[in-house]
């Protein structure tokens, strides 16, 4: 036990560390927690840890002796030497000793009263350390004869027992009883030891030495073959460390054993609770060190999970049957995880692992059932049951911890995770890629009851919260977190990154766009806004409007919980026809997003989309979007113009205007981009190659990437568009002149020389192009 | 200098009664050298054939390794820079009819790791070969070997130590003696030493010149890496005896098989037991096959300036694996010379 403890307080003190070493990292929504039998923090530290063993000690020698000074005690207890007692016990009267020993009040107390069993307790206890320390010391041989150690150590045991019999009713009595219980236990002689222990513990019984000296007595049972009462009695004390240590077993050998001799012990859903954490968590989570083991039994665990679910006793069968079904889930057979659920709800358990089973079994449901209008009535059903206890689960938090928790980072960034279990359940639920409840429902033809869902979990905890940093970001500040960040004495024991301090914004424009440092980092980065980057326009417009016109109290409700600024909803929707060359649509969408939130958008860009090497006036970046858009669908008016010269030329400019949206341009139809480039701008600014490299990119990032995949599926396509529209630009113009212009615009100015050689564009060109090469331009 | 003047002259004294013991009963003079044999396994369980082995070639020194000494780990001992590791398992008493030398080897990065607390370590060392001595009822030893590959890096530490464990062992009128390989005689030549070209005070009282593992073992143009006269003969030419302290040698009496890849790089050692079925793979890797080659041996000993009577002659080591590869005028032959 002892040797543990400095671990136990290292694990401790992670555990309540919550410090980000670097990132941010980006948690998918499977990173979030769901297999619970226990709340959050209820499987408590490795080991149940024994009381202050040695303040009490302290006490005790304050009562037996006198001595009121506790500090005194201490240090000449604990700093003092075998030397200094060993001198002091043979010269009583302090005369021998010196230095900060013979000035110590306690050392002087006890020679002024001429203390000698509490000297010679105390050098006999010095002693013992002393041997103990050499018998644990690598240096150590344990040969086959008796070492000087183990002879000194009887020597000791002898002198203890040789006291007792005179002196057995006095206050050190039990005292020189635990001391020879250590020596009997340090000598090797287990049976000895237990049968001094049998001897012993009645007169032991509630003195501060009885936990300790059991613990001595465990480890003999052990020894001596009798391992069950050993077990039995570290699972009475919740000592899992020892049993585990002592024992030498894994998980699956322990939950047999505690099945087996205790099978409503407390340990079991402890340890079967750590199991699952270390399971469903990635490796990088912080807490998986303080697991003892590295749970890779889960199979053994499963197949023993199973088996108790039918043959232990009838209140726990309903936790084993849980465990089973949630092993299963973990495995990718959830339909079996739904069969291990069959019948638990006729079994007797507690409210928090019956909520646990209806939620297990919703998410099981939410991968299996074929997605009609009856499942959506269950899941919604399920969902709306999830939102209300997500509220009474905050209602419980603490004041302080609702205070923090209305001050963390975006829920990406993993901060708000394992508060609220029905709000990581949601998640674990409803968001995850393919296999998540929306996802489904999407790909099922659902796709605004998919948004709707979406948009309802990323943002539920966030709007509970009333989160100010999201708040704060939302509005285009930045200042709310280094207030959180303020005064770390308020808040110990937590540490949160400076809300931008892993960002390098570009301010300089020198990219031809700039980078702003309000970047908001929650809305254009989460699961929701990944869904719907998938989906088209005119779906997204749709949504917009069941937003503004609810069609039923569904909507409503879902609509109360999700996020509806009409700024953000107007550009995504404009950014997204814009995508699919829909600029009329574009247009009408763009213009009701607000020139102040267009103002704080994440980035801004300054080419003039029609020339690359303009800049537009800085003043236009409110507009950015829009005006491209309204030109656009000006080109396309003018491109169905009955003079031929002027829709082709139309039709040109409107080729260079799409293909540019895509390219140097690229703000006009990418969301993803923007964000990768701002979160690492280290990586290629050539979204060609950056698209393709969305597989091979580190997980965090993973997401990210793949919103750049879907907008260069559309590149592709409507590049091929603007390359047809300016071969159509040419074959429509008539005039030399028109043609000029065209080829000019496009820079090829030696064919217009060329070519057109009486026109007033190719005469043009001959006076501002005095050398050759500049009609290679 | 590494040691005290009362020590050097116990451990003067020490070696004159090691000199006057080995003077009696035997025609001629001063006796022979004696006959030493390493036991260099875990496991102390000689079989017959072993302890006949000892008898029929009248063995007087058993040099039992009884552990290694190697530095403490972050992980396991922290607080500790040297720490006691492959302790020999006693499974069979010691012979009665011989002496016995208990042999410590201390690894050259646990030699890095020691500060200053020279003193403290060598009191462990001490008392843990007292400890594993008695309880093998051998309490009266008059030798005690360590064995270490110390460098010019490591000399000056390594010293230390041995000169702390000396005076220990001194203080009990036990002798300490160390193993010297080939390429650390030089630094024991007075013009190698910082010694201003004085003879170095070698903090031992006898040496054990190792004349094996000579050669270049990864090296795959070595002849025999275990014994070769032409890689020892260059060390030899500089050994100067009657400058160093009385020294004993040893001479290997063992084989292993050197394994290379098709491009000549070492692969591994393969034990001497497992070299018949080794030839019979045709893995397309080469088999060096090297032994302790009888002339070898003859012609080092042969090279070696005159040794003193009190001389010992060690074989490495008591296997019978390897030792049945020798016949028994082989053997003879070596500790005969």
């Amino acid at each position: 036990m002892k040797t543990l403890k400095p671990f136990i307080l290292v694990s401790l003190l992670l555990c309540g560390l919550r410090a980000i070493a670097c990132g941010p990292w980006y948690y998918t929504a499977d990173d979030n927690d769901i297999y619970r039998l226990l709340p959050y923090g209820a499987e408590g530290p490795a080991v149940a840890l024994s009381p202050d063993f040695s303040r009490e000690n302290l006490l005790l020698w304050s009562k037996q002796t006198g001595c009121k000074d506790t500090a005194a005690i201490r240090q000449a207890i604990y700093k003092g030497t075998l030397q200094d007692w060993q001198q002091l016990y043979q010269q009583p009267d302090n005369s021998t000793t010196s230095g900060w020993f013979a000035a110590n009040p306690f050392v002087k107390h006890l020679v002024k009263r001429r203390n000698r069993d509490a000297i010679q307790l105390l050098y006999f206890s010095k002693q013992y350390e002393s041997l103990r320390q050499a018998k644990t010391s690598p240096w150590y041989y344990d040969g086959r004869s008796k070492s000087k150690e183990d002879r000194q150590i009887q020597t000791l045991y002898d002198s203890a027992r040789q006291w007792l019999t005179h002196n057995g009713k006095s206050k050190y009595a039990d005292r020189y009883r635990f001391l020879a219980m250590k020596c009997c236990w340090a000598s090797g002689d287990a049976q000895s030891t237990l049968a001094l222990w049998e001897q012993m513990k009645h007169q032991l019984k509630g003195s501060i030495f009885y936990a300790e000296a059991e613990d001595y007595a465990a480890r003999c049972l052990y020894q001596t073959g009798r391992r069950d009462e050993a077990y039995a009695f570290y699972l009475q004390r919740g000592d899992i460390a020892s049993l585990m240590l002592f024992s030498d077993m894994d998980l699956a050998a322990l939950l047999e054993l505690v099945l087996r001799i205790a099978p409503e012990s407390d340990v079991i859903p402890v340890e079967l609770q750590r199991m699952l954490f270390a399971l469903e968590n990635n490796p990088y989570a912080l807490s998986n060190k303080i697991c003892l083991t590295g749970y890779e039994d889960h199979r053994n665990v499963l197949r023993i999970a199973r088996q108790a679910a039918q043959t232990t006793v009838r209140s726990r069968r309903a936790m084993w049957a849980y465990t089973a079904a949630c092993l299963l889930d973990y495995e990718g057979k959830p339909a079996e995880a739904l069969r291990e659920l069959e019948g638990i709800d006729n079994l007797p358990c507690d409210d928090f692992l019956k909520r646990s089973i209806r939620v297990l079994r919703f998410h099981l449901h939410s991968k299996t059932d074929k997605v009609d209008d009856a499942f959506e009535r269950y899941a919604l059903g399920e969902l709306r049951w999830m939102d209300g206890e997500l509220q009474k689960e905050w209602q419980q938090l603490s004041a302080d911890e609702r205070k923090m928790m209305s001050h963390l980072q975006s829920v990406n960034t993993g901060f708000l995770f394992r508060s609220c279990y029905m709000y990581d359940a949601m998640r674990r639920i409803v968001l995850p890629d393919s296999v998540g409840l929306s996802h489904r429902l999407a790909f099922n033809g659902r796709q605004i009851r998919a948004l709707q869902l979406s948009n309802m979990v990323e943002n539920r905890l966030i709007a509970l919260a009333d989160n100010k940093v999201i708040a704060d970001v939302r509005q285009g500040h930045n200042d709310q977190p280094y207030r959180w960040n303020d005064d770390p004495r308020e808040h110990p024991g937590f540490q949160t990154w400076g809300w931008l301090q892993w960002l390098d914004p570009d301010t300089t424009g020198a990219n031809g766009y700039y980078e702003d440092n309000t970047w908001n980092s929650h809305d254009y980065c989460n699961w929701m806004f990944l869904l719907a980057d998938k989906m088209d326009a005119a779906t997204l417009d749709a949504y917009r409007n069941r937003q503004l016109h609810p069609r039923d109290d569904t909507d409503r409700w879902l609509n109360e919980r999700g996020y509806l600024d009409g700024d953000y909803w107007e550009d995504i929707i404009g950014t997204h026809y814009l995508r699919e060359g829909n600029y009329a649509a574009a247009v009408e969408h763009l213009r009701l997003v607000s020139p102040t939130y267009q103002q704080r958008m994440n980035i801004a860009f300054l080419v003039d989309p029609f020339s690359l090497t303009d800049r537009i006036p800085s003043h236009n970046r409110s507009t950015y979007k829009l005006e491209f858009a309204e030109r656009m669908s000006a080109l396309q008016q003018e491109m169905m113009s009955s003079d031929p010269d002027r829709s082709g030329l139309a039709m040109l400019e409107y080729a260079i205007g799409m293909r540019n949206s895509y390219d140097q341009c690229w703000y006009l139809t990418t969301y993803g981009k923007t964000a990768i480039h701002l979160l690492d701008p280290s990586h290629p600014s050539e979204d060609d190659e950056w698209a393709w490299k969305a597989e091979e990119v580190e997980w965090s990032w993973a997401p990210l990437a793949r919103l750049t995949a879907t907008n260069h599926k559309y590149k592709l396509h409507q590049n091929a568009v603007a390359d047809s529209w300016q071969q159509k630009a040419f074959a429509t113009l008539r005039s030399d002149e028109a043609k000029a212009k065209a080829y000019a615009r496009i820079g090829e100015y030696a064919t217009v020389v060329k070519r057109f050689t009486r026109t007033a564009t190719a005469q043009h060109l001959a006076l501002v192009c005095d050398e050759w090469r500049s009609y290679r331009l | 200098m590494y040691c005290k003047r009362n020590s050097l002259l116990i451990g003067v004294g020490i070696v004159l009664l090691l000199a006057l013991s080995s003077c009696g009963g035997r025609t001629g003079g001063c006796a022979p050298a004696k006959r030493g044999v390493y036991h260099w396994k875990t496991t102390y369980n000689p079989t017959a054939w072993e302890r006949q082995w000892m008898r029929e070639h009248r063995v007087d020194k058993l040099y039992i390794k009884l552990f290694d000494v190697k530095p403490g780990s972050e992980e396991s001992y922290p607080d500790w820079t040297m720490v006691p590791a492959a302790s020999t398992t006693f499974l069979q008493p010691l012979p009665e009819d011989m002496e016995v030398v208990p042999v410590v080897y201390i690894t050259v990065e646990a030699i890095r790791g020691l500060g200053d607390d020279t003193r403290r370590y060598a009191e462990l060392i001490v008392g843990r070969i007292d400890d594993m001595m008695k309880d093998n009822d051998k309490e009266d030893y008059g030798e005690v070997q360590i064995d270490c590959d110390w460098t010019q890096q490591t000399e000056s530490a390594y010293f230390r130590l041995a000169a702390d464990i000396r005076s220990l062992l001194h203080a009990r009128h036990i002798a300490l003696s160390a193993t010297v390989r080939l390429h650390q005689l030089r630094r024991l030549e007075p013009s190698a030493a910082d010694t201003g070209g004085a003879t170095p005070t070698l903090p031992f009282d006898r040496m054990l010149l190792m004349c094996y593992n000579t050669g270049q073992l990864q090296q795959p143009n070595t002849e025999n890496s275990i014994l070769d006269y032409d890689d020892v003969k260059p060390y030899l030419r500089q050994y100067h005896s009657h400058r160093l302290p009385h020294t004993d040698v040893a001479f290997p009496v063992y084989g292993w098989g050197v394994e290379f890849d098709s491009k000549g790089n070492f692969r591994r050692l393969v034990n001497s037991q497992q070299l018949d079925a080794e030839r019979k793979q045709a893995n397309g890797n080469s088999l060096r096959e090297e032994w302790g080659d009888m002339q070898e041996i003859v012609r080092t000993q042969q090279a070696l300036p005159v040794l003193d009577s009190l001389h010992t002659t060690i074989l490495y080591h008591l296997d019978s694996t390897n030792l049945s590869k020798y016949s028994y005028e082989d053997i003879e032959t070596i500790y005969s010379r």
